[in-house]
């Protein structure tokens, strides 16, 4: 395998928050807590910041915030510097990283300060599911009462069709995902379940049930981008290999194969090319599993797993800490960790900058090429982020 | 003339709704349905085994002209 020879662009310092409920503080406070620790991490300090993007999903709809970005630049004592928000859905923290990665890239910034954010946990649950809908395409879907685990179930009804993929094998993600998550401080969910709890919870949207999907909740996540010649310290730094965006349909009629995301299969073109890396090559994954039949998808759509047998692979262990492929999801994953949507993607990244490092909880030994893959809305969107050691 | 003709739809993917969005009473069934090679989003009654299977066949009330 030969590395880019131009991988310049490294992520210098990662944090977040503990993802769960945070009644008492607000969204702001959130992006300011994880933001100002990334910053800690890098070595560098608030008016060493030329940019900051901020992904968010939800900040409008549900707590009523706009410019979020500036008001989290103030609150941190930035410079006057441009903000920007940004707004994929649930990938929206995983774009911010993108527009982070590609502002350095250019020249047109030296470090910037990448964040998401979500607080979700303080509106009712049907408003929370009605938000979300946002993320499909007016007209149809949302009118017919259609929710995301609703479309993941479609996904997952097809998926069964084609592939024979059953209730055990969309435990089995479940299982291990809240497995690797066990004891994790982060994560809303630290504990472990076993396959006869997760098959026999209740009903959301037939086949998926209640721990096929995972669960709301508030936080935020940062990374530093710059320069690895600004880096303060280049031996923690993680170099960003490819960082790529795809796109697709955001209307469930228009998704022409509901058994693989065409946003997230360019996204991943786009990476192993541009990083000159093959799937084989990656160590460690950290995936959009915000269902279960969603990891079994992006595994096969990323390559980590054969397209058709990632169900049965993932039920044999293959992706678990120790398994004969890359390990998926060593954090958790959204299933045990929670999904602040727009938080999300840059969790992922602090996540595997611990794994290149050396210092995550669930070390996957020798990890030296990591990827990152986030997905947004119905496939609507989709980053691919490749990390190398 | 104008009315509504029965076609028949063959079902893609299908789910029932349990957990709804505000506005919504839990228990509706939503299926991607293949019509005449031109695929649509509908909504359906609850049958007494669950969600029709995909490569059923389902009806489709499609709009007149």
């Amino acid at each position: 395998m030969a590395l880019r020879a131009s991988a310049d662009i490294v992520v210098a310092g990662t944090a977040m928050t503990r993802f769960g409920r945070h009644p008492e503080r607000g969204l702001a406070d959130l992006a300011v807590e994880a933001a100002g620790a990334a910053l800690a991490d890098a070595a560098l300090a608030a008016e060493d910041v030329d940019a900051l993007y901020l992904g968010t999903f939800l900040g409008r709809s549900l707590q009523g915030q706009g410019v979020l970005a500036s008001v989290v630049a103030q609150r941190l004592g930035l410079g006057p510097v441009p903000t920007t928000v940004v707004e994929g859905a649930c990938a929206s923290g995983g774009i911010a990283l993108r527009h982070g990665v590609l502002a350095c890239r250019a020249g047109a910034a030296r470090v910037v300060l990448c964040v998401g954010v979500d607080q979700m946990t303080n509106a009712p649950t049907p408003a929370v599911t009605t938000g979300l809908a946002e993320a499909f395409e007016a007209g149809v879907d949302r009118e017919l009462g259609l929710t995301f685990p609703g479309f993941f179930g479609l996904v997952a009804s097809a998926h069964a069709a084609r592939y024979g993929t059953t209730r055990d094998h969309l435990s089995a993600v479940s299982v291990k995902n809240r497995g690797h998550g066990a004891g994790n401080p982060d994560a809303i969910f630290a504990t472990p379940v076993d396959l006869a709890t997760v098959s026999a919870a209740r009903p959301i949207a037939d086949p998926l049930r209640l721990y096929d999907c995972s669960p709301i909740a508030d936080g935020a996540a940062a990374a530093v981008v710059c320069q690895r010649a600004d880096a303060p310290r280049p031996g923690r730094s993680i170099a960003v290999l490819a960082c790529e965006q795809g796109s697709g349909p955001a209307a469930t009629a228009a998704v022409e194969d509901l058994c693989t995301f065409r946003a997230t299969t360019a996204a991943a073109t786009a990476a192993y090319r541009n990083a000159s890396v093959a799937p084989s090559d990656v160590d460690v994954v950290e995936l959009h599993d915000c269902f279960t039949i969603a990891e079994i998808v992006d595994s096969e759509d990323l390559g980590v797993l054969p397209r058709g047998e990632a169900a049965e692979a993932i039920a044999a262990h293959a992706t678990r800490l120790g398994g004969e492929a890359a390990t998926v999801n060593p954090s958790g994953g959204l299933l045990s960790r929670g999904h602040p949507v727009g938080a999300t993607g840059l969790a992922q990244i602090h996540e595997l900058v611990c794994q290149l490092r050396g210092e995550a909880r669930n070390q996957v030994p020798g990890a030296r090429v990591a990827l990152a893959h986030n997905l947004g809305g119905s496939g609507a969107t989709a980053s691919v982020t490749l990390l190398a050691a | 003339m104008s009315g509504t003709a029965v076609v028949p739809a063959v079902v893609i993917a299908a789910t029932a709704i349990h957990a709804a969005p505000e506005g919504f009473e839990p228990g509706y069934v939503l299926a991607l349905v293949d019509v005449a090679g031109a695929r649509r989003l509908v909504r359906l009654e609850m049958g007494p085994d669950g969600p029709p299977r995909p490569g059923s066949s389902v009806p489709y009330r499609d709009g007149g002209g």
